[in-house]
């Protein structure tokens, strides 16, 4: 039960992530062109921070094994709130680089997709070394662990990134479809509080059942 | 060495710069169709998802940590192999118009599925038994993959494509993956039993396309191009695709992104791209002495714009440098990009303009493409009009090509006090500029005009009198036929792109 439910919850958030991704950079391309270079620098700068996310992921994992679970819903937690405000950051961000030293070239478009896009990428990429870790204390195969995650989480994305434009954009303007990914989050949140809420009786239940007759 | 941290690394590498190439070509062969990145990008996520599965599988039921190498290096000559192979089957489709959405899905995920195999076995191999460093272990094998994923678009978009072309960005891709074999098959002294069938498999391959890349590097662009001819100019770089198809008595078609763009005619009597459009401009606004060219393309309208007379000043900005190589083979096109008159711009028409609050101009031309096209909205949207007529001067008029679009035209009805089409151009300005069209007056300016010193009409041409009875179009009238309620494009709806727009199959 508590595997369905974490693979429930990676599954919408890798569909959320590519919302997102997908939604972020036709909102940042507004903002520093449409050019080669804006689609290298974006693809990138979300590369990056899901790199630094890992390591962080991966350090959180080791300091704090016992609360796991309780660290993958706030960060998720986290993205939704980041979500919510996205698209007005953006905007704020879009008036504050006219009136910054670096102006709205190249070096300001690169500044700009970086500091829009480190925080939430960040987030995103803790959330794969958080959950493989919990997810192996039960299957004690991190081939095994990463390969299911990353399947199930890797299918979301695919997911959404074939809803934004067959399903969302035909009907809805960007910030309702950012909406879809922010509820997304709220969902993946509800059920790791629910994995951890079930966490404990598993492990009992598990024991006992494991142990020799 | 961290080895299972290399072997994650070079697989990202090569995954997201063949993520890069396919994007490049599935857009092309699609004509930049808005819903072509979101297709590619699900159909690759889709080949990565089944990939780490079946990596995951191969990881239980693996023997030992050989074994595991063993696979890892035979994915890595087949991916190469695939490298080559797929792309060449999707041209092999295309060229013979075999349109199949399930094909091309399949295609794309099984070139993403056998370095995805790879994820979880690197992880497997760099994390086991390593008690309280799990995490740590595995974020160090994950972050390897990332930085590869970041490193794999930068090298693939600003280096491979820059100076390759797509057949040949594939082929190089295809090396690195077989040199990633043989590395971690002489660093591991690994008995790659299988896989040394792959691999002889691979080079033979990569022997053969790189024999044929020799003959034609552009074959691939060539077997994907939507005319099914051959095209007698291919121009490629990091941002676009241009081909070029000669035509004799109709002036050469220029195709940017695999779909019409213009052609090279400067005769109006021939008139086989609508030259009386940017012509009327000069009908609208006497005094252009400042203009501004949104989209250069081949460089026609600027040839023409420049013999407008009172023109001191024109800036074009293009966003594919591309455009003024493949110019410099037309005199008349050529000639106009040297006019010290004209400064050509090559960037982001947005984000130029918001760079230079201050330039005001008479006249405004923009050279939009089709109107279904990926990020067009950015160029028809409410937002972006508003912000040319921040770049207007009083008296100022502003064109576009609506390319039939109702909606663009009603968005541009909506900014401005007034647009009227004229053709499939809309033209737009605070003030009501249609009783200078048919003019006797026009028709003197018209006669007047000159190209390369020589009249641009022909004594007593008809052409003059077809151009100035040609009739503005209001949006009220095209409201009434549309058969629906007009929308207002802005950059968050993008519906000419999305809602209203041209489908993948």
């Amino acid at each position: 039960m508590i595997n369905t439910v974490l693979l429930l919850s990676f599954f919408i958030s890798g569909c959320s992530a590519l919302i997102y991704q997908v939604s972020w950079q036709r909102a940042l391309y507004s903002l520093i062109g449409v050019d080669m270079d804006s689609i290298t620098i974006i693809v990138s700068v979300f590369m990056l921070g899901i790199g630094l996310g890992g390591m962080l992921g991966g350090w959180l994992s080791d300091r704090f094994p016992l609360r796991r679970l309780q660290w993958y819903a706030g960060i998720e937690l986290s993205i939704a709130l980041y979500g919510s405000a996205s698209l007005w950051l953006l905007r704020l961000l879009q008036a504050g680089l006219a009136d910054s030293f670096l102006g709205d070239g190249a070096v300001g478009s690169a500044v700009a997709s970086f500091g829009f896009l480190l925080l939430p990428t960040v987030l995103m990429g803790m959330t794969l070394p958080l959950l493989t870790m919990a997810f192996d204390e039960r299957t004690a195969n991190i081939g095994v662990s990463v390969g299911t995650l990353y399947f199930i989480n890797t299918l979301g994305a695919a997911t959404g990134a074939a809803l934004v434009p067959f399903v969302l954009l035909p009907l809805w303007t960007l910030p309702q479809v950012v909406w879809v990914a922010v509820a997304g989050n709220v969902a993946v949140v509800l059920c790791a509080v629910l994995a951890a809420q079930l966490l404990p009786r598993t492990t009992a239940v598990t024991t006992t059942t494991g142990a020799p007759a | 060495m961290n080895y299972p941290a290399l072997l994650s690394f070079a697989c990202g590498f090569a995954s997201l710069s063949l993520e890069i190439l396919w994007v490049r070509l599935y857009s092309f062969a699609k004509l930049s169709t808005p819903a072509a990145f979101g297709f590619v990008l699900m159909a690759y996520l889709l080949g990565i998802a089944l990939g780490a599965h079946a990596g995951a599988r191969a990881c239980r039921r693996a023997d030992s940590d050989a074994q595991l190498w063993e696979h890892s290096i035979a994915a890595l000559w087949l991916s190469g192999l695939l490298t080559l192979v797929l792309p060449a089957l999707f041209g092999a489709m295309a060229s013979v118009w075999l349109e199949s959405a399930v094909l091309d899905l399949l295609l794309m995920a099984t070139a993403s599925s056998v370095l995805a195999f790879v994820f979880p076995i690197a992880h497997h191999l760099g994390t086991q038994n390593l008690e309280g460093q799990q995490g740590r272990r595995f974020a160090l094998v994950y972050t390897s993959n990332v930085a590869g994923a970041a490193l794999g678009p930068l090298v693939t978009g600003y280096v491979l494509l820059h100076s390759l072309s797509l057949q040949q960005s594939f082929l190089v891709i295809c090396a690195v993956q077989c040199a990633a074999a043989v590395f971690f098959t002489l660093a591991l002294k690994a008995k790659p039993r299988y896989g040394v069938l792959a691999g002889v498999g691979t080079l033979l391959a990569l022997g053969g396309a790189l024999a044929s890349t020799l003959q034609d590097p552009h074959a691939l662009v060539q077997s994907v191009n939507q005319t099914g001819t051959r095209a007698g100019t291919v121009i490629e770089n990091r941002h676009g695709i241009i081909t070029i198809f000669p035509e004799a008595g109709q002036g050469d078609a220029v195709y940017g992104g695999n779909v019409y763009d213009g052609r090279t005619n400067l005769n109006p009597e021939i008139n086989s791209n609508g030259l009386e459009r940017p012509l009327l401009m000069a009908a609208l606004q006497p005094k252009p002495s400042r203009v501004l060219m949104v989209g250069l393309s081949i460089g026609t309208w600027l040839a023409l714009v420049n013999e407008f007379p009172g023109v001191e000043q024109v800036d074009v900005v293009e966003i594919n440098p591309g455009y003024l190589q493949a110019a410099q083979a037309y005199p008349a096109q050529a000639r106009a990009l040297q006019d010290p008159r004209v400064n050509v711009v090559v960037d982001d028409a947005r984000r130029w303009l918001r760079q230079h609050p201050g330039k005001q101009y008479d006249l405004i031309i923009m050279n939009t493409t089709w109107h279904w096209r990926a990020n067009i909205s950015l160029l028809l949207s409410t937002e972006f009009l508003q912000l040319m007529q921040a770049h207007m001067a009083p008296g100022a008029v502003l064109s576009f090509n609506a390319t039939g679009s109702a909606d663009a035209f009603y968005t541009a009805s909506k900014v401005f006090a007034h647009a009227y089409r004229y053709v499939n151009f809309v033209y737009a300005a605070d003030f009501d500029f249609r009783a200078r069209k048919d003019t006797a007056a026009t028709r003197q300016l018209y006669q007047s005009l000159t190209l390369g010193g020589a009249p641009f009409f022909a004594a007593n041409s008809p052409a003059i009198e077809r151009f100035v009875t040609r009739p503005f179009v209001g949006i009220d009238s095209v409201q009434k036929s549309a058969g629906r309620p007009l929308e207002q494009i802005t950059d968050y709806n993008m519906v000419t792109e999305f809602k209203y727009g041209k489908s993948l199959y």
